[in-house]
């Protein structure tokens, strides 16, 4: 690291590569341990908040909401010291290499763990028996 | 089907949604080939930034609107038909929506950096750029190519 003030080319590319690790990793965190999450709950039109959901739910809006706000505070930060210290052209590759590993290594791990996943006990709506029949939701009216 | 947010005008927003994509995956590949560019000496800098901007816009509008149809395509299509009878079709949604939840602060760094990026003067730098940018854009495709097999077996 060499000084220098200002934020320089590769201070916001070591905040940009710092923010998507830490985006990555916090997505992929409430699948690793019990994190509390808030849950929308679409058929009911409500909010919950904690590690499960009964019925119909969806914690896909409180993964996000904690990945973003995990990337915004490790760019703020990274920015903060980069600034400072400007990274040399080999923590600059480096930096490239570990937020294109740690993406792919996610989206690998999440692509593993949902093509297993099994849904047959999966919350449902009861469809009418013409929509589980067929895959097209368009009815032929007779004349 | 119960009465879910924006149910009635799903069908609009995900139509949006699919043009932000296609706007998004046609941006995204010519970034990446500008950037490859960039390490290679063909320096385009004005075009680098003009794809970085729209990637970014697409990429921020395609997964605002699909997050606004989420909802209907939860409860109609998955709960509704897609679990039972395709179930593939929900797990790769589900990796679709995580994929472009990545890609989010991957093309908005970039869209950072591209306004600052001087290839000429430092070529680390623009190897990284380029790094991201190949990403972004691969990510883009996956998405695009998982949304058009679940729309295959049911849309909103």
């Amino acid at each position: 690291m060499t000084a220098r003030a200002a934020s320089s080319p590769r201070a916001v590319h070591a905040a940009a590569c710092a923010a998507t690790v830490a985006f990555a990793l916090m997505l992929e965190l409430p699948t690793v341990v019990a994190v509390p999450l808030p849950w929308y709950q679409p058929v009911d039109h409500a909010w919950t908040f904690g590690v499960s959901a009964h019925g119909i739910a969806m914690a896909f809006y409180g993964h996000c909401l904690y990945a973003a706000l995990a990337g915004a505070v490790a760019a703020a930060a990274v920015l903060a010291v980069a600034r400072r210290c400007e990274p040399t052209a080999r923590a600059t590759t480096w930096l490239a290499g570990l937020a294109v590993a740690v993406v792919v290594g996610v989206a690998a791990r999440e692509t593993l763990a949902l093509a297993a996943r099994d849904l047959r006990s999966s919350p449902r709506l009861t469809a009418p028996p013409e929509l589980r029949a067929s895959p097209s939701r368009r009815t032929v009216e007779a004349p | 089907m119960p009465p879910v947010f924006l149910d009635g005008i799903a069908r609009a927003v995900v139509l949006v949604h699919a043009i932000a994509a296609l706007v998004l995956v046609g941006a995204a590949t010519h970034h990446a080939v500008v950037a490859i560019g960039l390490v290679r000496g063909a320096v385009r800098l004005r075009l680098a930034r003009i794809y970085a901007a729209t990637v970014a816009i697409a990429w921020t509008a395609s997964f605002a609107l699909g997050l606004l149809a989420y909802p209907a395509f939860r409860v109609g299509v998955r709960a509704g038909y897609l679990d039972a009878a395709e179930p593939w079709a929900s797990n790769l949604f589900d990796i679709k929506e995580h994929v472009a939840a990545l890609g989010l602060p991957l093309v908005l760094g970039v869209f950072a950096l591209s306004r600052r990026l001087e290839p000429r003067t430092d070529r680390a730098l623009a190897g990284g750029y380029a790094a991201l940018v190949v990403l972004a854009a691969a990510l883009a495709w996956i998405d695009v190519i998982a949304g058009l097999l679940v729309t295959m077996a049911r849309g909103v």
